[in-house]
């Protein structure tokens, strides 16, 4: 039985893969300026950089995972699922659509609320849709 | 050993015959009286179960202080013995320790994951129902 999926299941899916990201790239981060102190040299400041690079990691994230499995690993635990039109698995075009309009405009989750399919804004400029498999 | 048989001895022999069937019957008196008394304290036992109720006697054996040593003594005897069986046991086959781990935290995370999914979905559910209600939007028919 397949129903779509709602905003709490989106939302806390996306908070998944951004406590994910965020985790991943600091500590990335730390490993690196770590070994730089280890091996003498001065700390290069690594962290400053981390705050620009979680968005573009998340982005390349969200990309990778959407057009190689069809679901992050947020929304694997939440159990949902992304289908392209066809009804399949989406594109890698139409995975950076919905990852760039995600990114930049989260707030659209929000339209599922009033849109009967509850698709959102990324959803609906990526022509996509998210399943709950159950 | 074929001497003739007189008189005294057959007299001796009387009495001899006579205490001893004398002393046997004593000795089955007695016999008969202590199994008298066996039976007296069964029937005692049980009368007394019957009056006390048989949960109460089985309560008061289960509780008594020397059941509790009896078995705590035998515990402190037996369970080295076998807890060392079972470490040994576990130390020969890995394997069987593994499975076990990995199953019990599969079964975890499983039952984690479903708590998250489903408290997610009733949320989504909640939070549709909460719009309806706010656009006053009555659901459509299916197709």
């Amino acid at each position: 039985m397949t129903s779509t999926a709602g905003v709490v299941s989106r939302t806390a899916a996306y908070l998944l893969d951004g406590i994910a990201v965020v985790t991943i790239t600091g500590g990335a981060a730390v490993v690196v300026e770590l070994l730089a102190v280890l091996a003498g040299r001065r700390p290069s400041g690594l962290g400053r950089w981390v705050l620009v690079a979680i968005p573009a990691v998340l982005l390349v994230y969200q990309v990778g995972f959407w057009a190689l499995a069809g679901r992050t690993p947020g929304m694997a635990v939440l159990g949902i699922r992304m289908l392209g039109r066809a009804g399949g698995r989406p594109s890698w075009p139409v995975a950076l659509i919905r990852a760039v309009v995600t990114d930049l405009f989260p707030i659209g989750v929000l339209w599922c609320l009033v849109d009967r399919r509850h698709r959102s804004v990324a959803d609906i400029v990526a022509r996509t849709v998210l399943i709950r498999k159950e | 050993m074929n001497e003739p048989i007189n008189a005294a001895s057959a007299a001796v022999g009387y009495v001899v015959g006579q205490a001893g069937g004398r002393v046997g019957a004593h000795a089955g008196r007695a016999g008969r009286a202590g199994l008298r008394t066996a039976r007296q304290a069964a029937a005692r036992v049980v009368w007394l179960a019957d009056q006390m109720g048989g949960s109460r006697m089985i309560d008061a054996v289960a509780h008594s202080q020397v059941l509790a040593r009896i078995i705590d003594v035998q515990l402190s005897r037996a369970v080295p013995a076998v807890l060392d069986q079972i470490l040994a046991t576990l130390e020969a086959e890995p394997e069987r320790v593994r499975v076990l781990i990995r199953g019990q935290r599969e079964s975890m995370v499983d039952e984690v994951v479903d708590q998250v999914r489903t408290g997610a979905a009733s949320g989504d559910a909640k939070v549709d129902r909460l719009v309806d209600r706010v656009l006053r939007r009555t659901e459509q028919p299916a197709g």
